[in-house]
């Protein structure tokens, strides 16, 4: 894969990855680090911070999942690091750094959000390719799908024949399991989940790092669901392209991703393995995410779900957002936003949870065992 | 092609509705006035134009209401109209054919222009929202509340009166024949400028604000996003994805506005002294010529319904979801 | 005429059963607030305007003279006062534009609702008339109607206007109707035992008030441009002052040719701007009645962050509106 003219943005600070953001320790080398960074609907005073100081990071080859209510932020997250947000919504601070591997090595890091717009052109799809939710939308009802398939092809590689070009759409539908001659149909005439696969091969097109899926199987029934997820996890082992998947359903991301990461109003409050978070999800958020979901496989839980409703981002409650629904809300939780924790490091497992209930000095609650995972 | 043959029904019981209408209209009217020409004409015109006459407008005939409309359709079939008052003893078929190439070809060429101007206008506007741009869409709102033949009106004060730049009247100079010769096509041209220009100005603000404002819906849709995902060039994403989709509601607006235009363009003719359809209508109401009148109304309603249907042709070309069921 | 396609609202599909709290925003507009200041001016001049102007038909010794201070508009080709004949023909246009485009209203509603609440071959039956009235050109029409009814006076032009002028309107309408009938309250009132009609007037037809108001509006502009174009081919009476017929007497005495600009050019601009006027309202009424209008302004922020309850207790998810089945 070549760094497709990206500049090395040496004058961009490249850190280590922030300690607290990842999930593995030693694993894989970062592709995408996403630092401080927050995106505002609006200007003044009646902004609305709908990401607010994220901090990430994706690993090459790794399924990462990212979980929340809607109006969490998970989305804007999404759209903000493939740069397409759209006004009133703006980027109001961070950093979006991609690590290019070139010829094998990785070489310095830049940042996505500084990216003129010819460079910009040329990031796109050929490092980071987006799924979104709604096939039947992201379709262009008016042109075949052949030509769907094959205009980032056509945009990207300017050298590639024609004839080149339709054969990698063939080879790309075959990837996906859909049949052959289907590439002169129009969207309109497949059905929901054969779109979505499509959407899926659109995004293989130009064997991308980094794939983002904002909800790519929620519209889809359940039976699809799962083969389309099944199809993704088959493709990544053997194309080993990373991916950042989006939904509100946190035990289905247990089920698919390597780690998931858990966000509430704006804020990632709660980020660990899938393993761990299974066994021991620690923020009362988290905790309620997952009693609100029957999990697709393992044992059967009681469904309890969370009361109240999602934040009202305009009137965020001082302190912890979470704290109006929150359980064990305690005094200092309506009063300051926690610090993030690091829970737990055995061996290669992060846990980080931003929760006052885990902040030293405050009372530890049994429920995490310092020795698991 | 089933919305083709949709759409080729629904013009047909449209053009029954315009002819049933153009039946009934001199019959439901208080104290019938075509019978004061029909006093006036009697002893000179033949039998059978007297027949339809009688038909056409109820006057004097034994025949049952049935028969008679029955007898009115078959006079249509055959292309007849009836005879002209104004161009007595001319049949109004005639008066017609003279007028209708005049119209048709400055309409026809003038629609297609301020369509594809307003349209692209339409493009960059909602491209370049939050500019400057956006000034002029005040000033496209004003325009689209002018009267055509007012601003017909000015146009001709102006570049005809005032600076002799065009002629003043008439589709042709009267020192001509007509003929394939480069001083007649000539002539045709210098004579059709000023009314083209007046009904491309009237009309091309009205499908640029039609245009920006699907436009701007459509930048929205996921599909736009995706393009632009992909690192497209602009373009593409602003044609292939975004026109391509907002020029859709637009051209399935084509028959409303048709109508608009076409009104509009009568009223210029008049203005002009163009020897179309328009200025043909005008002196049919000046001298009370109620059959040139009723055969100019189903004429045009024909036209427009023709133009419609080519529309339509378009649109089935470009919305792939037309050619199937539905 | 012109083309005012482009200002008639589309068939809204994702409006909310709108509060009652309509007028007052649409008062708080800024478009709404420039239009309204435009046409109450007109309606003042149309109504006190004649009490201070010298008699519009008078002919006096100056012919065709240029604006001074004893002609403030310059004179016609009998001497008779512009200003005079520009501010008594205001009312006219007023009238019709708003007579006829009530009069449409009143057509296109029953229309609309009928269609809808009929259904079946009635629908068809409404629908295909309506469609087919939309398409048919409406100047020859009432050019037609009109011509049969010589020296017409103001009401007969204004209904033979309303005739052809109702059918965009009933199609909104209907669609309108068609989707409020599905919304739930709509559903609860039907399964609560209410009858048609009073489902008619308390649910649907209050909910459809901003569309009407919005339709109103720009039909008034309609009628006034038709009413123009008529006056100005002289079919109906051409001794009523009004601007249209202002313009037929300017083209009539050739005041083209004698440079008499100032006859010709008052009535048109003030058609224009009143229409102006009455569009710029229509646009500001047709956002609030129409939220797909203005959902790339900042009405957008609710959309975007959808902040619906999601997980609720036991919740299952909730998926959009917008995904297809």
């Amino acid at each position: 894969m070549t760094s497709g003219g990206l500049p090395a943005a040496s004058t961009l600070a490249v850190a280590e990855p922030h300690h607290l953001a990842t999930a593995d320790h030693g694993a894989p080398e970062p592709l995408l680090e996403i630092r401080g960074l927050s995106v505002d609907y609006g200007d003044g005073q009646g902004a609305v911070h709908a990401v607010d100081r994220v901090d990430l990071v994706i690993r090459r080859g790794e399924a990462l999942g990212l979980a929340g209510e809607s109006g969490s932020g998970k989305s804007t997250l999404a759209h903000a690091i493939t740069r397409l947000l759209r006004p009133p919504a703006h980027v109001t601070g961070g950093e979006v750094l991609f690590y290019p591997r070139r010829s094998g090595e990785v070489v310095d890091a830049v940042d996505v959000l500084q990216l003129t717009k010819a460079q910009l052109r040329r990031y796109r799809w050929e490092h980071v390719a987006v799924v979104f939710q709604s096939a039947m939308n992201a379709l262009n009802p008016v042109v075949d799908i052949r030509s769907q398939l094959t205009d980032a092809l056509r945009a990207h590689r300017p050298d590639m024949k024609k004839a080149d070009r339709y054969a990698k759409a063939e080879e790309l539908l075959d990837l996906v399991g859909v049949s052959v001659d289907r590439l002169r149909s129009y969207p309109h005439q497949l059905s929901g989940g054969m779109r979505q696969r499509v959407m899926i091969a659109m995004a293989l097109a130009l064997e991308p790092d980094l794939i983002v899926m904002d909800e790519p199987t929620t519209a889809l029934d359940v039976v699809t669901q799962r083969q389309i997820l099944e199809k993704i996890e088959d493709l990544r082992r053997e194309l080993s392209f990373a991916y950042l998947f989006i939904t509100h359903d946190l035990s289905l991301l247990l089920d698919i991703a390597n780690a998931v990461a858990i966000m509430y109003a704006g804020r990632v409050v709660e980020i660990g393995s899938s393993q761990r978070l299974y066994e021991h999800a620690a923020h009362p958020y988290s905790q309620g995410l997952l009693q609100s979901f029957p999990p697709l496989s393992g044992p059967r839980r009681t469904l309890s779900g969370i009361p109240g409703f999602p934040p009202d981002l305009r009137a965020l409650p001082s302190g912890c957002p979470f704290n109006p629904r929150c359980a064990h809300a305690m005094d200092i939780c309506r009063v300051e936003y926690p610090p993030s924790t690091l829970l737990v490091e055995p061996g290669s497992t992060r846990h980080v949870v931003t929760c006052w209930r885990y902040a030293s000095g405050h009372s530890e609650p049994p429920l995490v065992k310092a020795d698991d995972g | 092609m089933r919305f083709l043959a949709r759409r080729l029904g629904f013009y047909i019981v449209t053009a029954w509705i315009a002819v049933t209408l153009n039946f009934f209209i001199p019959r439901l009217m208080p104290g019938n006035p075509v019978e004061l020409v029909f006093s006036r004409i009697r002893h000179s015109i033949s039998p059978a134009a007297l027949h339809a006459f009688t038909i056409a407008f109820g006057i004097d005939t034994r025949e049952s209401l049935i028969g008679q409309y029955f007898g009115y359709l078959d006079q249509l079939f055959h292309g007849n109209l009836g005879i002209s008052i104004t161009y007595f003893p001319a049949t109004v078929s005639s008066v017609i054919r003279a007028s209708l190439l005049w119209t048709v070809g400055l309409l026809g060429v003038v629609t297609v222009l301020s369509f594809s101007i307003g349209t692209l206008l339409g493009v960059v506007a909602a491209n370049r929202r939050g500019t400057w741009v956006d000034s002029l869409l005040p000033v496209s709102t004003f325009l689209s509340a002018v009267p055509y033949f007012w601003l017909g009106l000015v146009v001709l004060t102006v570049f005809g009166v005032d600076l002799h730049w065009f002629p003043l009247s008439m589709g042709y100079s009267s020192s001509l024949t007509p003929g394939f010769t480069w001083s007649f096509i000539a002539s045709v041209l210098d004579h059709a400028i000023l009314p083209a220009v007046t009904i491309i100005v009237s009309s091309v603000a009205g499908w640029l604000l039609g245009m920006r404002n699907v436009m701007m819906a459509t930048l929205g849709e996921d599909y736009v996003l995706l393009a632009e995902a992909k690192g497209l060039s602009r373009m593409r994403v602003t044609f292939t994805y975004a026109a391509r989709n907002a020029i859709l509601p637009n051209m399935a607006g084509f028959a409303l506005s048709l109508g608009f235009i076409v009104s509009g363009a009568l009223l210029t003719e008049v203005v002009f002294s163009y020897p179309g359809i328009g200025y043909v209508l005008f002196e049919a109401v000046s001298n009370e010529d109620y059959p040139l009148m009723q055969g100019i109304f189903l004429i045009i309603v024909i036209m427009v319904l023709l133009a419609n249907l080519g529309a339509d042709a378009m649109y089935a070309a470009l919305d792939p979801r037309t050619r199937e069921a539905g | 005429m012109s083309t005012v396609a482009a200002t008639v609202s589309r068939v809204p599909q994702g409006t909310q059963a709108r509060p009652r709290g309509w007028l007052r925003s649409a008062a708080r507009s800024r478009k709404v607030q420039v239009g309204f200041g435009i046409v109450l001016f007109f309606v003042l001049l149309g109504v006190i305007g004649p009490h201070f102007v010298a008699n519009p038909s008078a002919t006096g010794p100056d012919a065709f003279a240029p604006p001074s201070a004893t002609h403030l508009l310059g004179t016609t080709d009998t001497g008779q006062d512009v200003f005079a004949q520009l501010v008594d023909g205001t009312s006219a246009s007023l009238i019709v534009g708003f007579g006829a485009s009530a009069v449409a209203m009143v057509i296109a509603v029953t229309f609309g609702l009928l269609s809808a609440f009929l259904g079946g071959v009635w629908d068809d039956i409404l629908s295909t008339f309506t469609n087919a009235i939309l398409v048919i050109p409406a100047l020859p029409l009432v050019i037609v109607l009109a011509g049969y009814l010589r020296g017409a006076g103001t009401v007969v032009v204004s209904i033979v206007i309303a005739v052809t002028a109702w059918p965009w309107t009933a199609r909104i309408l209907r669609a309108q109707t068609l989707s409020l009938r599905r919304r739930d309250y709509v559903q609860a009132a039907r399964v609560a035992g209410e009858s048609t009609m009073r489902m008619i007037w308390f649910e649907i037809v209050p909910n459809e008030i901003p569309l009407i108001a919005a339709q109103f509006l720009i039909t008034v502009v309609y009628a006034i441009l038709i009413q123009a174009g008529l006056a100005f081919l002289g079919v109906g009476s051409v001794t009523t002052w009004s601007w249209g017929t202002m313009l037929y007497w300017a083209q009539n005495a050739e005041a083209l040719t004698s440079g008499a600009w100032w006859w010709f050019v008052p009535p048109g601009l003030c058609l224009a701007l009143l229409g102006t006027g009455l569009a710029l309202m229509n646009f500001g009424v047709d956002e609030i009645a129409n939220p797909r209008l203005s959902a790339s302004r900042r009405g957008s922020l609710r959309r975007r962050l959808r902040l619906a309850p999601l997980v609720g207790i036991g919740g299952s998810p909730v998926r959009r509106s917008s995904d297809a089945p």
